[in-house]
């Protein structure tokens, strides 16, 4: 995509830092998105929104549903799956098993894609490093999260890359520009109006200067006929109007309206937040009683979040209304790690670094399937004797999860999986790790290598809409 | 490249003069100062430092320069400074201190404008101080670096800490006693209830603390007291150092009082069931009750720790964790006549409290006192290395691998930035994941013959062929291989592993000399044998390596990092460098008056070797034991084959497409080439790739082979002309950092800075400039956007908070636009200092202000008031690069 002069303009305006939701942004602000200018301006209505449900989900509660039936069979009992619901209890749709908790999903699962049987770090069973590898697709400490990734790759707007962490400090890849997802609201200070004041007349002063030889001035002479304070009006106002149509009470709807707002604004593009609170999920003892309540929470909270996107228009720059919020954002909802399938400490669930599922809905993603899958192995299938929810080996160029067979032959070490390279024309079978996710949603953003971080990864057959 | 392209290139180089013809920006004197006395204290000049400086002519000027770098350096601020920097050499979190400055008498007597000297905490209590006070005492950098009294001056701050507090605790006590009706004790008696409180004198009956009053028949209050020569000193110790459990120790035990009787029964309590003592405390319904805070139920359990490991620690301690890490311990050194010797001083006194640090740490020397620190302990255990290495907080801080402190050690001392490389291929992490996995026999018989029918070994895919990587099976049965025979793990771990060993003393000298591995700065292994632990140190200090790593450094601090260190440059560092003796204070007083200080004049030279020698030094540290790979850092690399590798070096980490498609540095090496990171060496080899002579090493042919298909965008960014670019990096130009601008509020506006201090201080760090402890470098280079609501709120705040003082509600818009103007120009002379900035700028500055405040008068009309107007104004200018870069 190709800027116009205009679009330079306004790039330029926020790039010199003089909006800001909450405060004036001065002038010394510019060198921060000094880079930004020169990043490839393209999917510029089109926003990422990462939404993280902290503490570790047990996918067989959810998306990853499972029919005792069937388990039986298997020569699963009890003590190798600690399950809760029957046979009749789970609903099938599309491609999907789904338990009660997740029952909210169920009327929008033609919108959702779902990836079941993501190995995490196997290694590795800490909340915080799983995490951080779920969303940025690299164990590399300085890789950011995606939506930096994709910042970097791509530029971004001018309030830069949203974010709120329950508690671990932002992984922002060394990416400089980000603002805190509470500062989009429209709660100001007590100089709010004041400081607002200064800002608009900085702003109109800087427009009249011409030509000075520092960088700095550049930047900022560059602002003329721009009046940035319409997209900063534009998303306060967006952000009560959005927050009208969330949930009343609901914090977490109220927050997500206001990255929406942001999006529609053009002052934030890509958003990371975190949805549920670590606590919620995090079921060490009492798992039967606890984590359904946390997950039921969630995942209302996610359909919510589907239905208010749909409720919201998406005006363009030139005012015309073009589809939803939903056609414009890719959502991607993720967590550590799932549990373990065997009781700990007599009531609850483990960390389980083997397993783990996500859910993503919005633009480009292709809505009713199901990709992946895991598997249950039963205690006397283990060398630990313990039973083991574990992702299974996963096809690549077939798009779907391998035989028995060939897992068989895998576990034997007949074959070698999980050397696949990209582009080959050799069967690729590996497991789906977190960068396969984000390649493909980068792919979704126009990126056919996908970001720095993850361009090795293989992508997931189907799981973006074919153009 | 296409001709359209190079046509373009061409057309801008010969626009821009090479792409280096900026203009060249001189400071004036009042910016040179301003410059110089942030750098080195982290304040700005006063006010008749910038009039004095005004009215000398040039040559005087020049000279006022040599002795204000003389007299800032040899400031308490520029030791608190210095000590900044070497914590952030050795990767430290900088102590969380209060805001701003951080001695009250400071700001007292600075709002009175007379003195400028600033104590730091001279407490020792923390390596912190120690690094600081060394400095302020003139030692040398190697001193600094590489000798043992970093260990032992913490050693006796503490004990001294010790001392004074037991002292002060014996004395409260004491005077608890008068408050009850006993008569003060007299300084006699105090001094024999101190030394019998330490344990250094038993308790003679009927010692009198007071007339009349003896210890033996004192009440309750000085139970402690009393029994002090009989409980196990580490309880006794910390009892009398912490008043919070006092009342518990005191009051609490009444069943085994009750049961063994009192005065037996706190002994036997105490002396022979510590463990109980301290579980009587922790269940004791205050602890329960939340009434105890967390922090001091850590501290019982860390004395706990302590106890079971026969160690004291001076409370308070961070975490329980922590406890666990003493190695060294002050109250042996508490010897009777160190005590009765300390009696003698007035600690209060700074060289009375100097010369006691003195003595304790020359006697913490001695074998015997060593021993008794040490609590057993093998020196060479404790500290193998006597250097910053060996202290407690160095060993707290990189103890995640065997060979943390190891790699610690080499970038600390040689500028080798070690990194963890672990370059796991989907594979063998696929195959871990696989590992303990079992089908039935039956089943996976089955599945293998199911596979091999319908595929044979000959027509697998390459891809899923077993041979050369380990399978599930082979992991399982622990097949493994050797980490260290990898090129790229042995390209550290030569050097990683002798160090190692070294460091956790497990060398045996006795049978023969270890060798030190190290590479020279143009990526040459170098060999040194030693016979000794302590010889280390003496010859780290003389490798070039150490030099050049060490003077860069301070080249970086002073001059800047983005202003190349030349081979002229170095010659000349080296020689100051040593000439001086390495002491930071000289070789920074020299810097400082240099010309590439107070003119960015090198941005406008070719970019020579040295811009770039740093980033491929990291590619070496890979690299460097593959037999077919060159150093990196010898220009021209690898002989002839040099443009070779200059194309492939630019192809790997694809250097005009953002890094997407690099195939180096390989995922899993824990780093990764930045955008300025990949113009550096764009710009470099465009450049003609000079070498450290600044002779071009390539022509233009070769140019255009190597930088292929760039982008417009890109050739723009590389053949622009350099200009400093201001940071939170040691750059030419850079922000106030880290306590700066909050110290600088605090100096200018003693009575108002407080309004934007409150509970910020460790949110504000990760956007202040501090550096990441892991990185090294600030989370954002420049302050990012989460700063600026902090920093709003704080400015607006202040300004406000002054302006009111001279409260104004006459209407802005009727004050005579000249009266307007002076008051604008008097701001910024006030704010940024009168003559800081060039003409152009100022006038600048000025029109800004104007212009701003004018415009909201324009929309308030009558109500914007004069001290709303003077408010705006001081808040534009505090917002502005101006203010706050240097």
């Amino acid at each position: 995509m190709t800027m116009n002069r205009r679009d330079f303009l306004m790039k330029s305006a926020y790039a010199s830092g003089l909006v800001l939701a909450s405060q004036t942004l001065p002038g010394w602000m510019g060198t921060a998105f000094a880079q930004n200018q020169s990043a490839t301006a393209a999917a510029e209505d089109h926003f990422l929104l990462v939404l993280r449900v902290n503490g570790a989900w047990d996918v067989t509660m959810a998306m990853d549903a499972r029919l005792p039936s069937d388990l039986q069979k298997a020569g699963a009992d009890q003590d190798d799956f600690f399950y809760l619901y029957k046979d009749e209890e789970i609903v099938k749709a599309g491609e999907g098993l789904f338990a009660p908790p997740a029952a909210a999903l169920v009327k929008h699962v033609d919108d959702i894609a779902i990836i079941n049987g993501i190995m995490m770090m196997s290694q590795n069973n800490v909340h915080e490093q799983n995490r951080a590898y779920m969303v940025s697709g690299s164990t590399n400490a300085d890789d950011g999260a995606f939506p930096f990734q994709l910042a970097m790759t791509l530029g971004d707007a001018p309030l830069g890359v949203a974010h709120q962490y329950e508690y671990e400090q932002i992984q922002t890849g060394g990416y400089p520009s980000m603002t805190r997802i509470n500062e989009l609201m429209t709660s100001k200070s007590v100089s709010q109006s004041q400081t607002d004041a200064i800002m608009r007349a900085r702003v109109k002063q800087i427009a009249k200067i011409n030509g000075r030889a520092r960088a700095r001035a550049l930047v900022n002479s560059q602002v003329t006929a721009v009046d940035s304070n319409v997209k900063l009006k534009r998303m306060n106002e967006l952000s009560v109007e959005f927050a009208s149509k969330a949930p009343n009470g609901n914090d977490r709807l109220k927050a997500v309206s206001s990255v929406l707002a942001a999006f529609a604004a053009g002052t934030v593009r890509y958003a990371v937040y975190d949805f549920q609170a670590d606590s919620k999920l995090d079921t060490h003892f009492d798992h039967a009683a606890k984590h359904p309540t946390g997950l039921k929470e969630a995942f209302d909270n996610v359909a919510a979040v589907i239905e208010l996107m749909k409720s919201l228009p998406y005006t363009k720059a030139d005012g015309q209304v073009d589809g939803t919020m939903f056609d414009h954002t890719t959502v991607v909802v993720m967590s550590e790690f799932a549990r373990t399938p065997w009781k700990e400490n007599g009531s609850g669930t483990g960390h389980n670094p083997l397993c783990n599922s996500a859910l993503l809905f919005g633009k480009n993603i292709q809505g009713g399937r199901v990709h992946g899958s895991s598997r249950i192995w039963t205690r006397k299938q283990t060398a630990e004797s313990r039973s083991r929810l574990q992702a299974s080996l996963y096809d690549f160029n077939e798009g779907q999860p391998v035989s028995d067979a060939v897992l068989a032959a895998a576990v034997k070490g007949t074959i070698k999986v999980g050397a696949c390279a990209v582009g080959s024309s050799d069967d690729c079978v590996d497991y789906i790790y977190p960068e396969s996710i984000w390649k493909t949603v980068a792919q979704g953003f126009g990126l056919a290598q996908g970001t720095k971080a993850v361009e090795s990864a293989l992508t997931i057959p189907g799981l973006i809409k074919k153009s | 490249m296409t001709v359209r392209k190079l046509a373009q290139a061409a057309i801008l180089v010969a626009v821009l003069g090479c792409g280096l013809s900026a203009h060249a920006e001189v400071l004036t004197p009042q910016a040179r100062l301003r410059k110089m006395s942030l750098q080195i204290r982290g304040i700005v000049p006063t006010d008749v430092e910038y009039t004095e400086l005004g009215q000398l002519e040039a040559n005087a000027q020049e000279q006022f320069f040599v002795a204000k770098a003389k007299a800032y350096l040899n400031s308490d601020l520029a030791a608190d400074k210095l000590s900044d920097r070497f914590f952030e050499v050795l990767r430290f979190d900088l102590p969380e201190q209060s805001l701003f400055l951080r001695d009250e008498t400071y700001r007292k007597a600075s709002a009175t404008g007379v003195d400028l000297s600033i104590g730091f905490d001279k407490s020792m209590s923390s390596l912190k101080n120690v690094i600081a006070r060394q400095i302020a005492a003139g030692k040398s950098w190697d001193e600094i670096l590489t000798t043992s009294d970093v260990l032992f001056l913490p050693l006796a701050g503490q004990a001294l800490t010790e001392y004074s507090q037991a002292s002060a605790n014996i004395a409260l006590k004491i005077s608890e006693l008068g408050a009850q009706g006993v008569p003060t004790a007299t300084v006699e008696d105090k001094t024999v209830a101190i030394k019998i409180l330490r344990g250094d004198l038993p308790v003679p009956e009927g010692v009198k603390i007071a007339e009349g009053v003896s210890l033996t028949q004192a009440s309750s209050p000085s139970k402690v007291l009393e029994y002090s020569k009989k409980v196990f000193p580490i309880i006794r110790n910390w009892v009398v150092t912490h008043t919070t459990f006092t009342t518990d120790f005191e009051n609490g035990l009444g069943s085994v009082k009750k049961s063994k009787g009192e005065d037996a029964g706190l002994v036997s309590y105490v002396t022979t069931d510590v463990g109980a003592y301290v579980n009587f405390v922790l269940q004791s319904s205050a602890a329960t009750s939340g009434l105890i805070p967390e922090g001091e139920i850590i501290e019982v359990k860390c004395l706990l720790n302590g106890v079971a490991a026969n160690q004291y620690r001076t409370p308070p301690y961070p975490n329980v964790t922590a406890c666990g890490a003493m190695t060294m311990l002050a109250s042996p050194l508490l010897t009777p006549n160190v005590v009765a010797w300390l009696l003698e001083l007035d600690l209060s006194k700074p060289e009375q409290s100097s010369a006691a640090v003195d003595y304790l740490v020359k006697s913490a020397k001695s074998p015997d006192a060593l021993a008794r620190v040490l609590q057993g302990a093998s020196a060479k255990e404790v500290f193998s290395i006597p250097s910053v290495v060996s202290t407690k907080e160095f060993r707290e801080r990189y103890k995640k691998t065997r060979y943390s402190r190891a790699a610690a050690f080499f970038r600390t001392y040689f500028c080798d930035d070690m990194q963890p490389v672990i370059l796991i291929d989907n594979s063998t992490k696929t195959a871990e994941a696989l590992k303990g996995l079992k089908f039935d026999d039956a089943v996976s018989a089955r599945a293998h013959e199911e596979v091999m029918s319908m595929m044979t070994p000959d027509t697998l895919p390459a891809a899923m062929k077993p041979q050369g990587a380990m399978t599930a099976n082979q992991i399982a049965a622990g097949v493994s291989t050797n980490a260290h025979f990898k090129p790229e793990c042995v390209a550290c771990h030569r050097k990683l592993d002798p160090a190692e060993e070294l460091i956790a003393g497990k060398v045996d000298f006795s049978s023969k000399p270890l060798e030190v591995v190290y590479d020279d700065a143009d990526g040459v292994e170098v060999r040194v044998a030693i016979k000794d632990f302590s010889e280390l140190n003496q010859i780290v200090v003389k490798q070039d390596r150490y030099v050049r790593c060490q003077s860069e450094r301070m080249w970086a601090w002073t001059i800047g990092e983005d202003v190349s260190v030349d081979a002229s440059r170095r010659a000349q560092l080296t020689k100051l460098y040593t000439d001086s003796g390495a002491k930071p204070r000289e070789i920074m007083a020299a810097l400082v008056n240099r010309p590439e200080f107070k003119s960015d004049e090198s941005f406008t030279q070719p970019p020579t070797f040295s811009t770039v020698s740093s980033l491929l030094n990291r590619c070496n540290s890979c690299h460097a034991k593959e037999e077919d790979v060159p150093s990196f850092t010898t220009i021209p690399i690898d002989g002839d084959d040099h443009v070779r590798w200059l194309t492939k070096i630019a192809k790997s980490v694809s250097i005009g497409t953002k890094g997407v498609g690099a195939k180096m540095p390989k995922k899993g090496a824990n780093w990764s080439l930045t955008e300025a990171d990949r113009v550096a060496l764009a710009r470099w080899i465009w450049n003609g790739a000079r070498d450290d002579e600044g002779k071009p090493t390539i022509d233009e042919s070769d140019r255009t082979k190597i930088l292929k298909n760039l982008s417009d965008e890109f050739l723009a960014s590389i053949t622009a002309a350099r200009e400093p670019v201001p940071s939170f990096r040691p750059t030419w130009r850079r922000y106030m950092e880290n306590y700066d601008i909050l110290n600088v509020l605090a100096q200018k506006f003693p009575s108002s800075y407080s309004k934007c201090a409150t509970g910020v201080e460790m949110k504000m760090r990760g956007t202040l400039g501090f550096k990441d402890k892991n990185s090294g470098v600030p989370t954002a280079l420049t302050p990012g956007v989460s700063t600026v609501d902090w920093l709003n709120r704080c400015f607006y705040a202040v300004a406000q908070s002054e302006m009111a003082k001279a409260k104004d509600l006459s209407p802005w818009v009727g004050v005579a636009p000249e009266t307007k103007a002076k008051f604008v120009s008097g701001l910024v002379d006030s704010l940024i200092g009168a003559g800081v900035l060039e003409v152009e700028d100022r006038r600048d500055l000025e029109s800004t202000v104007t212009y701003t405040i004018e415009e909201i008068a324009l929309e308030k009309g009558e109500t914007y008031t004069t001290t709303d107007a003077s408010t705006d104004a001081m808040f534009t200018i505090l917002n502005d690069e101006r203010f706050l870069t240097y």
